[in-house]
């Protein structure tokens, strides 16, 4: 457990500072890009909901892209 | 004239720039941005090998008002039918392993000389699962949004009710959106059991199932949840996210058994129901990375590190990359790796010497196993019109696990997903 922690610690750090070094704020005129669908983070919301809940269903971790949703007996 | 013209300009600039000030990072994500009323159907066809097949319709439909306030309604049928692991140990005689019934244990009926001596290692059930969801999302300042969203689920033997709420904040010029995320849970377990829902852990005596009336099992989830989304640049997104869930009641499977074998033969020798602890508590650290490249090509990248506290922890990266074909059609490529660690209490089968001192915890359900999921998909996109937009995916998923008598699950899925833009 302890191992996992580090390895997230120090790959949260490597995002850190990877997202500093490609850090340029665009100005409101320039989102224009960030505005389309495909853009969208999460993805196709039909698409990764199903997902979320087939691998709800067959794997033992809880919660995926969102929280809450109904629940389910699933085999 | 001059003048005339400059003022036209300013107007220009003046409405393109509120235009674009009153974007916010949810515009970013948003999908309703050209229509009054959208509307989505799925229909989606899961199929293991030899074991469950789901067939799933969704429908949405979406009112997105002036003040980009909306109004949603999701209605889902699921038919779920196959076969899935009791938990009872596979017995190496010739037999058919499996029974046609309604959910629930049955007692193997075609097994030669063994016939009712020992349970179905793969039950067989037939289900249907029939939902819907409400969600409101409302604008209530121009930095800051709400959500508010209710869903009700119903099967055979399970119900699930649940409402949720989550609020967030534009800051630091819409660059940076920090939202907070509240759910509230409340299923219903009633098994399709004759004597109703087992007691956890109690000895399935005798050629089959004998347990005393049980009232309905319940649990109660709650989920709560940090999100911050950051625009680091003109094509790139990301996202950190942390969510808890804490669940209490009956959290254990009232289908799945746990078996004793027989130290000399391997044979079964009885049967306990499974008992899970009553409470359990997860936690999920995700973050997610979407950009696009010169092409217009998308990369996402998804990686989610979840633990708690039955042991388990979990790595899952999900990678997708979508090619843009022309103006209006697109193909994605899709690839997932899960792997986790089994719950402490796991256990596929028990020894006589552990009968006589039962665990306090046991489960022998494949899930709860050390195990490892990698998908491999596809999928192709094509926009027929302005506002329509048509997608279809094929993926295929393969499990291992590590100890059992089923520890190999290989599944296809095919959704299929139309979505419509109408209004304005």
């Amino acid at each position: 457990m302890k191992r996992c922690v580090w390895v997230v610690v120090c790959l949260a750090c490597l995002a850190g500072q990877g997202c500093a070094s490609i850090y340029k704020p665009p100005q409101p005129w320039e989102r224009d890009i960030l505005a389309q669908d495909k853009m969208q983070l999460g993805g196709d919301p039909v698409e990764t909901g199903i997902d979320d809940k087939i691998y709800f269903s067959k794997e033992s971790s809880t919660l995926g892209r969102s929280i809450g949703g109904g629940g389910c007996g699933c085999n | 004239m001059q003048l005339k013209k400059n003022l036209s300009i300013k107007e220009a600039l003046a409405v393109a720039t509120c235009s674009l000030l009153s974007q916010t990072p949810q515009d970013a994500l948003a999908t309703a941005a050209e229509g009054d009323w959208d509307f989505d159907v799925s229909v989606l066809n899961y199929q293991e090998a030899s074991r469950v097949r789901v067939v799933e319709w969704d429908m949405k439909s979406k009112w997105q008002y002036k003040d980009d306030s909306a109004l949603s309604f999701s209605i889902i049928s699921d038919s779920m039918t196959g076969s899935t692991p009791s938990g009872a140990a596979k017995v190496p005689v010739p037999r058919s392993d499996t029974l046609s019934s309604a959910s629930g244990i049955k007692v193997a009926s075609d097994v030669g000389e063994a016939a009712g001596k020992y349970l179905a290692s793969l039950t067989s059930f037939v289900d249907r699962r029939n939902g819907f969801v409400v969600d409101w999302e409302n604008v209530f300042s121009r930095t800051i949004t709400t959500n508010l969203t209710g869903s009700y689920s119903v099967e055979t033997d399970y119900d699930s009710l649940g409402l949720a709420g989550s609020a967030g904040v534009d800051l630091n010029n819409k660059l940076t959106r920090v939202e907070a995320a509240l759910s509230w849970g409340w299923d219903t377990v009633s098994p399709n059991l004759q004597d109703g829902p087992p007691p956890e852990g109690a000895i399935v005596g005798g050629n089959g199932i004998s347990t005393p009336a049980y009232e309905d099992g319940h649990k109660l989830i709650l989920d709560k949840g940090l999100v911050v989304t950051q625009i680091l640049n003109r094509t790139t997104l990301t996202k950190f996210a942390y969510t808890n869930r804490r669940a209490d009641g009956y959290l254990s499977d009232p289908y799945k058994l746990v078996t004793v074998k027989n130290d000399i033969s391997g044979l079964p020798k009885s049967y306990y129901y499974e008992k899970r602890p009553n409470s359990r508590s997860g936690d999920n650290l995700t973050w997610e990375l979407r950009h696009q490249m010169a092409g217009g090509s998308v990369f996402d990248g998804f990686y989610r590190f979840y633990w708690d506290d039955w042991k388990i922890s979990s790595h899952t990266l999900d990678l997708r990359y979508r090619i843009d074909v022309g103006k209006s059609q697109y193909v994605q490529l899709h690839g997932r790796y899960y792997t986790q660690s089994a719950a402490d209490f796991y256990t596929p089968s028990l020894t006589e010497e552990q009968q006589q001192n039962l665990p306090q915890y046991m489960s022998a359900d494949y899930r709860l196993d050390q195990l490892a999921t990698t998908t491999i998909g596809f999928k192709y996109g094509f926009n027929f019109s302005q506002f329509g937009h048509f997608r279809i995916r094929y993926e295929q998923m393969a499990q291992k696990g590590t100890d059992g008598d089923y520890t190999q699950l290989n599944a296809k899925i095919l959704q299929a997903i139309v979505s419509m833009k109408f209004g304005r």
